[in-house]
């Protein structure tokens, strides 16, 4: 998997700033897997966590005046709105339904063992209940690998209160989680 | 364990749909398009009725609807989707509401009436609609001067992403809609209306940047795509410039297949 942190991805953002679809689409071809990675971690299916990827892409594309680059990659943005997406999906996925709803899908899916299944619930629970922002902080620092000065940056916060959030996150998270392990679980899927 | 991966044949239409982007042929910006057209139209009767004044209605085009604010204002500051009660109705048909982004991004949605819709055979019927915007490109009070509640409701329910914070202003309002214009030839002109329908002529913006009308059984046909319509002076019959519809490059742009109901509703959704 192909990660650009340098000037490449920041020169491909500027290209699709000004609506140059193929620059979109070389950002896709760069970001989809790590997109639909954490999607399938916070969903109830592929189907969802296709519709997700696809909305995270398009939401790229709607909010782009608003997008934070981080580190010249717009790679922390699109996780913190796959985790926002997955929140709520029926509703966020909504504004996209007839473009999803035309696009070819699998006629079935392999599902998940139920241990996975049970895990992912339970982390999807867990991170509904956490303010959006403390959930996607924690998805891109604890999941992701994300440093926390690039995890704040992405999230338009200040480093110093990124830190206390995560830590309340956390603490949190332990508490809810305590037997499920979720250090080694939640790296599941990533490649960081 | 592997990462999964998209499906290769979704994967493919998504990204189809971003290279797109930029290109008449994009369904992103199409629909992009579709809510701006709604919510310029929202604001364009808004405008007419902020210069009215309170329970005057003076149209500046033929078969314009006008609102006139009856009853208290309501202010609110909410978060995410959330109704507004708007206390006793007195006759009133509309709700008046100036909406403003606290929040700098999400998408907020009202529901609208003053909408048309129109079948194959150009029978049109009033259609409750919708004006969209999102918090990240509309930082501006956004005007609805017809919004919609239901029969009997006292209240109207705004919309919002979770997290999304909003202000509003908003009241009972009285809808009213003048009467259409009519040419030497017997025509009628002016704006189409949820209450009449479509008048012979409607008001639309050559290419060439002049206003003029186009006959409105043009829009409501079946064209091809790449046609031109011609645009008229109120007379119906001279020719004053082209009003372009459709492109032949985009997709479900089949000859005579193209559907012109997302242009109609634009121009003439309030």
């Amino acid at each position: 998997m192909t990660i650009l942190h340098d000037d490449a991805e920041a020169a491909l953002w500027q290209r699709a700033m000004q609506r140059e679809g193929d620059a979109f689409a070389q950002l896709f071809d760069l970001h989809q897997n790590r997109v639909f990675s954490r999607a399938v971690g916070l969903t109830e299916n592929a189907h969802d966590a296709e519709d997700v990827t696809a909305a995270a892409f398009f939401e790229l594309w709607r909010k782009r005046r608003s997008v934070r680059v981080v580190d010249g990659s717009v790679l922390p943005w699109l996780l913190v709105t796959t985790v926002n997406l997955a929140r709520n999906r029926r509703r966020s996925t909504m504004r996209y339904e007839k473009l999803l709803r035309a696009a070819p899908r699998h006629e079935c899916v392999e599902g998940p063992d139920a241990e996975s299944i049970e895990t992912r619930r339970r982390l999807t629970e867990s991170l509904a209940r956490l303010a959006p922002v403390d959930g996607a902080l924690f998805v891109l620092t604890s999941v992701e690998g994300y440093p926390i000065t690039e995890a704040a940056e992405a999230l338009g916060l200040r480093p110093a209160t990124a830190r206390v959030r995560l830590h309340r996150a956390r603490a949190r998270l332990r508490t809810e989680l305590h037997d499920l392990d979720p250090r080694l679980r939640f790296a599941e899927g990533t490649s960081r | 364990m592997t990462s999964p991966t998209l499906e290769p044949r979704f994967a493919s239409a998504v990204r189809d749909e971003l290279t797109a982007i930029g290109t008449r042929s994009s369904l992103l910006e199409r629909r992009q398009r579709r809510s701006r057209l709604l919510t310029a139209g929202a604001i364009a009767v808004g405008v007419v009725a902020a210069t009215t004044g309170a329970g005057l209605v003076a149209a500046t085009a033929p078969g314009s609807t006008t609102v006139a604010p009856s009853g208290d204002a309501v202010t609110v500051t909410r978060t995410g989707t959330s109704t507004i009660e708007l206390g006793p109705r007195n006759g009133a048909n509309a709700v008046i509401l100036d909406v403003t982004c606290v929040s700098d991004h999400g998408a907020i949605s009202v529901p609208t009436s003053g909408g048309l819709s129109f079948d194959a055979d150009g029978t049109t019927a009033a259609s409750p609609g919708t004006t969209e915007w999102d918090c990240a490109e509309t930082t501006a009070v956004v005007h609805i001067p017809t919004g919609y509640a239901a029969d009997g409701s006292a209240s109207i329910t705004v919309t919002a992403d979770p997290g999304t914070e909003w202000e509003a202003t908003a009241r009972w309002g009285v809808s009213t809609t003048s009467d259409w214009g009519v040419n030497s030839e017997g025509q009628t002109y002016g704006e189409p209306n949820a209450l009449r329908g479509y008048p012979d002529l409607v008001p639309v913006r050559a290419s060439n940047g002049r206003d003029g009308f186009a006959y409105s059984k043009d829009f409501i046909r079946p064209h091809s795509c790449g046609d031109s319509l011609p645009v008229y002076a109120v007379n119906g019959t001279t020719v004053v410039g082209e009003f372009p519809f459709g492109e032949p490059s985009g997709p479900g742009c089949a000859p005579g297949g193209a559907k012109p109901s997302g242009a109609a509703s634009g121009v003439t959704t309030g």
